[in-house]
């Protein structure tokens, strides 16, 4: 059994994360494509991209053990990569939350102006 | 039986395709199915199957990961079940206080209440999350978060460049005919009734 060992702070584990940001952007990006297929776009080319940038390092992860692949095994990694991603995104979430209280703080003490579209000109 | 780490992967994949069709066509014409895939894909990930027992047959389907045993399944669960409360409640609050504020209409100070309470309920419940302080005292783990934003931005850097070749590669449409004297005729009524003839 394979451990993701990510405790040694090391220049591989900075690397690690950012091939788990383009995984985990590649794969959203890729379901994006298929859900809202439409005759308009021409969505072949990032399509396969984002499906090659995506499925590469799932692959060479699942070949690395003992040179073998199977559908349940890129299933489990493509489950831990999207796992780390949105681990990491919901830690970020106190910093985003700080700025949103900030906006909702000037949200809640705006006063409109008399003339929305003039002050948006002037803005 | 299905495994958790297969049903959680197929939630997620469910709700990303619930923003992705919820977020597209015209304001006034979103998709109908978004908010029930996106229900869909919020129970799968809530609702999670037990661990299959050490006497069942895809018990050893967890071969290749270390963390898909009974206690990761837990502690996955936690985690998303936390994070679906921040977020929610910071939605809900953010929601609240933008339509109790004077943006839209008069101040309405009961609903911005309510709306700060959403928010403060989202502060609390990061609060109660101990991952967060484990992850902001720790240089490691700030330097993974800080090395994740640069893999999205060079991510998305590389993506627009592929849509840009691939816009460039597309044949470009034949310019359209001019409109003929009829649909000249019918523009110019839909605009004069739609504008006035100026009287």
């Amino acid at each position: 059994m394979l451990g993701f060992d990510f405790s040694i702070a090391g220049i591989e584990s900075l690397g690690a994360m950012m091939i788990i940001a383009m995984v985990f952007i590649c794969y959203c990006f890729a379901i994006h494509l298929i859900v809202t297929w439409n005759p308009y776009h021409r969505p072949a080319i990032p399509l396969v991209s984002s499906l090659i940038l995506c499925m590469g390092p799932m692959l060479a992860m699942s070949l690395e053990k003992d040179g073998d692949s199977s559908f349940a095994e890129m299933l489990e990694i493509a489950f831990l990569f999207t796992s780390l991603g949105v681990g990491v995104i919901v830690l970020w979430m106190p910093i985003i939350l700080a700025f949103v209280t900030f906006l909702m703080l000037i949200v809640s003490r705006k006063n409109p102006s008399e003339d929305p579209l003039i002050e948006m000109l002037e803005n | 039986m299905v495994f958790w780490v297969n049903q959680a992967l197929l939630s997620f994949t469910l709700l990303i395709a619930a923003f992705s069709m919820w977020r597209m066509g015209p304001a006034f014409k979103r998709s109908k199915f978004a908010g029930p895939i996106a229900l869909i894909g919020l129970a799968g990930l809530i609702f999670l199957p037990e661990q299959p027992l050490y006497f069942e047959s895809d018990y050893h389907r967890c071969e290749f990961i270390s963390f898909c045993n009974d206690d990761g399944r837990e502690s996955y669960l936690k985690v998303v079940t936390w994070s679906l409360i921040s977020i929610s409640t910071a939605l809900i609050g953010c929601y609240t206080i933008i339509r109790g504020s004077r943006i839209y209409a008069e101040r309405n100070l009961a609903v911005l209440t309510i709306g700060w309470f959403f928010l403060g309920v989202s502060w609390w419940s990061i609060a109660q999350s101990p991952w967060f302080e484990d992850a902001y005292t720790r240089l490691d783990v700030l330097a993974w978060m800080v090395c994740f934003i640069f893999g999205i931005v060079g991510t998305v850097y590389i993506l627009s460049r592929i849509i840009r070749f691939t816009e460039n590669v597309t044949p470009k449409d034949p310019p359209i005919e001019p409109l003929n004297d009829n649909e000249m005729r019918l523009v110019t009524e839909m605009i004069r009734r739609n504008l006035g003839d100026g009287n």
